[in-house]
């Protein structure tokens, strides 16, 4: 391994755990989900398949290797491996990016540059920087797979890519979004008449074979449950609705990095010229993601973030096949040059927007107005008192708080999400205290959860109808308010 | 194997032991039915209907006089009998044409299918009919006219049975080109006709229950008795393997696409499939192992998956089997109740406690699970729906005179299978109407006599 990818990796971990050290607390919701799971397994040995809280009292499916994983190296080194797993996970990206684009281009200049630019993808800083992210995980054994899968030949390779077959499936769904790839490698290597080797083939047949089997045993009670729309995860109709909304086309190219997305598209249509397995592999993962992707079927910012990966590892052969053009023509002596100009590129382009985005997703913390309400509600209110919050502030109430709440962002097995959604809208929303009654009362909610936050989900100043007869007001703060039910 | 078969067998009911009660529903059709396998009219059943002979109780009725053991007793001897006959009736005849590897991995995936533990523990009629068709199968691939006479016998089965069988013989007959079989098929025929002439034309359902999903049944992972995921993928690899000689095997397909079908009349048929979807997937076991593979692993990985599969699949259900309803509490509410109760009253509840209500209580159910030429199942269906579902109480009340109710009967998977609050349909007329006085409170258990 050259040397150099051991300083990129080294440049990136700090990047990340000064961000993730700023804070005591997270910024994505998420984390907090995980972090009762985590403590769930330590004190039960179990992750919270039957979890209390969450919707009033429910039963969770999901894949839980990630959340053992946490909570093993947890016992040993402390709470600390909240900051510091992920950010080690995501830092160690850069290894298996420069091993991928190594085998692509054979080219050290180009894999450097590729691996360099894979670390400081905009969207994938701002997104996962403060952050216990499963993508964390999930993103390192998808790099692992492609990278055992292009050197399946090799025995060791084999054993990885079947340990990793078994394991994906039970860490995080993107495992179904890698046999779907699978399966479009497999067609499109038809269509393009490619030859897959026959020890490739058999690997892909167990890595398909393993991940549907887990998948249906994990999933067997939603599959009864929602039948088809299992694929959207029973995700609310409104939220689905306002999946692309507010995406500025502009923005989008920005946080995905102008690097990656321009090589990338370089690196891509020299590729299909070029009918090369490997690239039709990695050709065959970026279609499906896209797909997936406009077809809503794949979370938004996971979805960008692996395109903005994949398009950086692609971009290796859009440096390899420039510098190869530089060499050709007069400007050859100046290849160093060239080479370096684009460290500088990468450093204004790539690395400065993510310092940005790492910076601004510091507001997407729990602040401490926020934090002491969430407090005052574990300390003041009675132990089976269920709290009505927005479904992204639904973790915070039930890790913080330690109460029940109604809606979170785990929808799966939940019957009449919709109706449920639209009811925690319409309380925050309406003007009618009437409706609003009817429905806390539907859900035995006890108090009303009103932040900052909330206000911005659902575009309001104030709670229309509240009034002292029914409402009684019995936590204040500039930026985070609570109300008792008392009607 | 035997072991293995005996054991399967006879564990759910040795873990019953101590309230020496059966599983499920139908088993205590048979029950009841047996202890009186001649008669007419079913006074119980759907608050009276007609009866629909059943050899399988007759045979109940006849072991326990001969054996003097209780009909109870009796039921579950006979069950393990026929249970490990089957299984050695499928080893011999699978030898016939097979190798004895593939013979015995053939009767291991069948024993080890939900739906072998569901039929042999719960003293259903498919456990006695699918023996006599294997019994009579053995005889006909030994050209032994002794076939005849035991054919003889499947019309006295049920208009279902007969159908299969006719099927079975029908598509046996044309793959072996042996038509003499065939010769029974008039006397059948025959059969249908006197069915359809005593009971007239069954009624087309036109509700839907869970018994009647044929994919949530076919899959046991699902919850149902069905077959095992990984055998049914074994069965996958099997099928390829036979569609190598392409139209060739086009009778087993069609077999299989028969029995599908006649899934949607009755779940238990999953039995007959269970034969045939068990040798395939030992053919696709086998595929696994003889396929040249580049990789030994990834084949050895593969074929080990899906045999610890299967097992696993087994035992989940096997945990969750033996521990079904009834249980000692339910039993308690009947025997309560019986005591409450005039001759012609009649219980109200879902259709799958009304079996229990019949044997337990020994009165008039509202609606039971023998759906089959029962007086206006859709009818009764589709009220006792609404009569779950509705708050108003004059709808209650026409529903309560029309059929005569005089009691409900509640337990708690019913109450959370049904409704999803508290006050939801039906239970906020209990809860508020002076109609309506719960008499009976325990172990979760309601019952409700109506004024």
């Amino acid at each position: 391994m050259n040397k150099k990818v051991y300083v990129i990796f080294l440049f990136v971990l700090l990047f990340r755990l000064f961000f993730a050290f700023q804070d005591a607390e997270f910024s994505n919701e998420d984390a907090y989900l995980t972090l009762r799971n985590v403590e769930n397994i330590e004190e039960t040995g179990k992750p919270l398949f039957e979890d209390n809280l969450s919707y009033g009292g429910r039963i969770a499916v999901f894949l839980p290797l990630y959340y053992y994983f946490l909570a093993s190296i947890n016992v040993i080194i402390g709470n600390v491996s909240f900051k510091l797993i992920p950010a080690l996970l995501f830092s160690s990206l850069v290894f298996l990016v420069y091993l991928i684009t190594k085998e692509l281009t054979k080219d050290e200049d180009s894999a450097l540059l590729a691996t360099l630019t894979s670390a400081f993808i905009p969207v994938l800083i701002s997104n996962t920087t403060n952050n216990i992210s499963i993508f964390s995980a999930a993103l390192f054994i998808i790099l692992l797979m492609i990278l055992s899968l292009m050197k399946i030949e090799n025995k060791k390779s084999l054993s990885l890519f079947m340990g990793l077959s078994l394991l994906f499936p039970l860490v995080h769904n993107m495992a179904f979004l890698f046999i779907i790839s699978l399966i479009v490698y497999f067609i499109l290597s038809i269509a393009e008449s490619n030859k897959i080797s026959k020890i490739k083939k058999e690997a892909i047949l167990f890595s398909i074979f393993v991940t549907l089997i887990i998948g249906f045993l994990f999933f067997k009670d939603a599959i009864l449950l929602h039948g088809f729309n299992i694929i959207f995860q029973n995700t609310p109709l409104k939220i689905l609705s306002s999946y692309f909304k507010g995406i500025n086309i502009v923005e989008l190219i920005i946080s995905l990095g102008i690097i990656p997305l321009l090589f990338g598209i370089l690196g891509l249509s020299y590729a299909i010229r070029k009918k090369n397995d490997n690239m039709l592999f990695l050709t065959s993962i970026l279609a499906t993601t896209s797909l997936l992707l406009i077809f809503k079927l794949i979370n938004f910012s996971l979805a960008i973030i692996f395109l903005g990966i994949l398009l950086a590892i692609i971009s290796s052969i859009g440096f390899e096949k420039s510098f190869k053009y530089v060499k050709l023509t007069k400007f050859s002596d100046y290849l160093k040059y060239i080479k370096f100009s684009f460290l500088i590129l990468i450093f204004l382009l790539l690395i400065i927007p993510s310092y940005i985005g790492a910076n601004d997703s510091k507001n997407k913390v729990l602040n401490n107005e926020e934090l002491n309400a969430l407090f005052w509600l574990r300390d003041e209110t009675e132990e089976d008192s269920t709290i009505l919050s927005s479904h992204e502030e639904g973790h915070f109430i039930t890790n913080i708080a330690k109460r029940k709440n109604v809606i979170d962002d785990n929808f799966l097995l939940i019957e009449n999400i919709d109706q449920r959604y639209n009811d925690v809208e319409r309380i925050y929303t309406t003007e009618s205290q009437v409706k609003a009654l009817q429905a806390l009362n539907k859900y035995n909610v006890r108090y009303v959860y009103f932040s900052d936050r909330t206000k911005q989900i659902y575009n309001v100043d104030e709670i229309a109808y509240v009034d002292d007869n029914c409402f009684k007001e019995v936590y204040h703060t500039e930026e985070a308010r609570i109300y008792k039910v008392r009607c | 194997m035997l072991i293995i078969s005996f054991l399967i067998l006879i564990l759910p009911f040795l873990f019953r032991l101590s309230h020496n009660l059966l599983i499920g529903g139908e088993s205590y059709y048979f029950l009841r039915v047996a202890e009186d396998p001649f008669m007419k009219f079913d006074e119980l059943s759907y608050s009276g209907r007609t009866y629909l002979f059943s050899f399988w109780a007759l045979t109940i009725s006849s072991f326990s006089k001969l054996s003097n053991l209780s009909i109870i007793n009796s039921a579950k001897v006979l069950s393990v009998i026929l249970g490990l006959a089957s299984s050695i009736l499928f080893y011999f005849i699978l030898r016939k044409f097979m190798n004895s590897i593939t013979s015995l991995l053939s009767v291991l995936i069948f024993i080890l299918s939900p739906s072998f533990l569901y039929l042999f523990n719960t003293i259903s009629d498919f456990s006695f009919v699918s023996f006599f068709i294997l019994l009579t199968l053995f005889f006909m691939i030994r050209n032994n006219n002794l076939a005849f006479l035991l054919l003889l016998f499947i019309p006295f089965f049920g208009l279902l049975h007969l159908i299969i069988v006719s099927f079975l013989l029908f598509v046996y007959s044309f793959s072996r080109k042996d038509f003499k079989w065939l010769l029974v098929l008039p006397i059948f025929f025959i059969a249908m006709i006197i069915y359809l002439f005593s009971y007239g034309l069954p009624e087309l359902f036109t509700f839907n229950v869970i018994e009647n999903k044929v994919f949530l049944n076919l899959i046991s992972d699902f919850g149902s008795s069905g077959l095992s995921l990984f055998t049914l993928i074994l069965s996958i690899f099997g099928l390829s393997l036979l569609w190598e000689q392409k139209y060739k095997n086009i009778s087993i397909y069609l077999l299989i696409l028969f029995l599908l079908v006649m899934m949607n009349f009755s779940i238990n048929v999953i039995l007959y499939l269970s034969f045939f979807i068990s040798l395939i997937a030992a053919l696709g076991a086998m595929k696994i192992l003889t396929t040249d593979w580049k990789t030994k692993k990834i084949r050895n990985a593969i074929f080990y998956i899906l045999l610890i599969g299967i097992l696993f699949s087994f035992l989940t259900f096997f945990n969750n089997f033996y521990d079904q309803n009834p249980n000692q509490a339910i039993m308690e509410s009947f025997d309560f109740l019986d005591d409450e109760l005039n001759d012609d009253d009649v219980i109200f509840s879902h259709y799958s406690r009304g079996h229990w209500i019949s044997y337990f209580s020994e009165s008039k159910n509202f609606m039971d699970s023998n759906f089959a030429f029962a007086p206006d199942a859709n009818k009764r269906f589709i009220d006792a729906e609404e009569f779950f579902y509705t708050r108003e109480l004059e709808k209650a009340e026409g529903m309560i005179e029309e059929y005569s109710l005089d009691y409900i009967w509640l337990d708690k998977d019913l109450k959370d299978e049904l409704w999803d609050e508290d006050e939801e349909g039906l239970q906020f007329l209990l809860e508020y109407s002076n109609k309506f006085k719960k008499i009976y409170s325990q172990n979760d258990i309601e019952i409700w006599r109506i004024e």
